[in-house]
């Protein structure tokens, strides 16, 4: 919500809106807000809503919403591809995870994003390439000759027949 | 009639193949040549004055008549001894073999025990991974003359275990893992089979050791004698 005056309160990780702060229309541009939230995020947010909300008593200020909807499990995480400091839009390679702690956007330590990777690896990742590692095998068992697939009981009396005649 | 021998096989279980086998410098050709011996002048699987040869393109081969060693590309292993007076019967000191065809205890289970060494160098060379590894044992032709083969499980014994039947055959099949983790457990595997071709129970099988059920071969024991 953006209209608002509003005071952290950091043991709830929240905000609190102590009162109203309505500007006009012409202030914001609700497609442009849009278009910069699509690319500053990766992947694309499905479902993403920025509106002009104008005051009932006034309709020349009002407030804007940007409203998120809860995302699919398997869209998660969401990266931020774009970071600006001092209003000043960072080149080179820039990626940032931020997470969700009730009203608060917290933004993943390098650390955080290891281990979550390392987590993802270790529950997808990993799992896919054991089956990767098990399907290389029996495509590799499948390439032995035939002659080596063949029931190996009557190889074995086939070959030890010769044997028993010694 | 041909001489009673003593056959050893292990196969790897699902189909293996064995890197370079027929590159005869270095690698299992070496292995093959030099399977090693527990002690100087023993049952062993060395073959002095020999080298392994490429057999019909399907195996390396060494060894003759006496004892044979082949190793197939597909991971299968064969031995065979023969139990005579020259190898793994007892020699003529008071009796003829051919009178009396008494196996050698201990010849029969240093040369088995030596087989499943050799075999847990030979897997190295695998190209696949190991899942289990079948095991044969087999004595061909157990009958010399009218009688067949026996043993006497102690030197010093009087008491004879005379083979049942003339070619006695058995299958089994142990975990690959066991091969380089207990490698003396699974020659007892092996030695057991063949002793109970004469009905011998494992608790009277010579230079084994440890408990029934977990029982295996007592190479430090094989190693002490002279």
């Amino acid at each position: 919500l953006i209209g608002f005056t509003h005071e952290k309160l950091p043991e709830e990780r929240t905000d609190q809106i102590n009162g109203l702060e309505l500007f006009e229309r012409t202030k914001v541009n609700t497609s442009q807000l849009a278009g910069v939230i699509k690319t500053h995020t990766y992947p694309q947010i499905q479902g993403l809503s920025v509106k002009w909300l104008p005051s009932a008593a006034d309709p020349s200020v009002g407030i804007v919403s940007v409203y998120v909807p809860p995302q699919a499990h398997q869209a998660k995480l969401f990266l931020i591809t774009r970071v600006a400091e001092e209003e000043e839009a960072q080149r080179g390679i820039v990626v940032g995870i931020a997470r969700r702690l009730q009203s608060d956007n917290i933004p993943l330590t390098s650390r955080e994003i290891y281990e979550a990777i390392q987590n993802g690896r270790d529950s997808v990742l990993s799992r896919a390439m054991r089956i990767e590692e098990k399907l290389d095998t029996l495509l590799g068992r499948a390439t032995i000759p035939a002659p080596l697939m063949q029931d190996q009981k009557a190889i074995l009396d086939s070959r030890l027949s010769e044997l028993r005649l010694l | 009639m041909p001489s009673p021998a003593l056959i050893l096989t292990m196969t790897p279980r699902p189909a293996n193949r064995v890197r370079n086998l027929f590159e005869l410098n270095g690698g299992v050709h070496d292995v093959v040549a030099n399977p090693g011996a527990f002690r100087g002048y023993g049952w062993d699987l060395q073959i002095i004055g020999d080298r392994p040869k490429i057999r019909h393109g399907e195996y390396l081969e060494i060894g003759g008549n006496r004892k044979l060693l082949r190793l197939y590309e597909d991971g299968m292993l064969i031995t065979r001894g023969l139990i005579d007076d020259n190898f793994l019967g007892w020699a003529p000191l008071d009796a003829d073999f051919e009178e009396n065809p008494r196996v050698h205890p201990l010849a029969v289970i240093e040369f088995t025990t030596a087989f499943v060494y050799l075999y847990a160098r030979v897997v190295q060379f695998f190209e696949q991974g190991l899942g289990d590894i079948d095991f044969h044992v087999e004595i061909v032709n157990g009958r010399v003359r009218k009688r067949l083969l026996y043993v006497t499980p102690r030197w010093d014994s009087g008491d004879g275990h005379t083979l049942e039947q003339v070619n006695p055959r058995y299958d089994g099949t142990f975990p690959a893992a066991q091969l380089t983790d207990e490698p003396d457990r699974v020659a007892y595997e092996l030695v057991q089979r063949i002793f109970l071709f004469f009905s011998v129970p494992g608790t009277q099988i010579p230079y084994t050791t440890g408990a029934d059920g977990h029982r295996k071969v007592d190479l430090a024991a094989i190693k002490r004698v002279s």
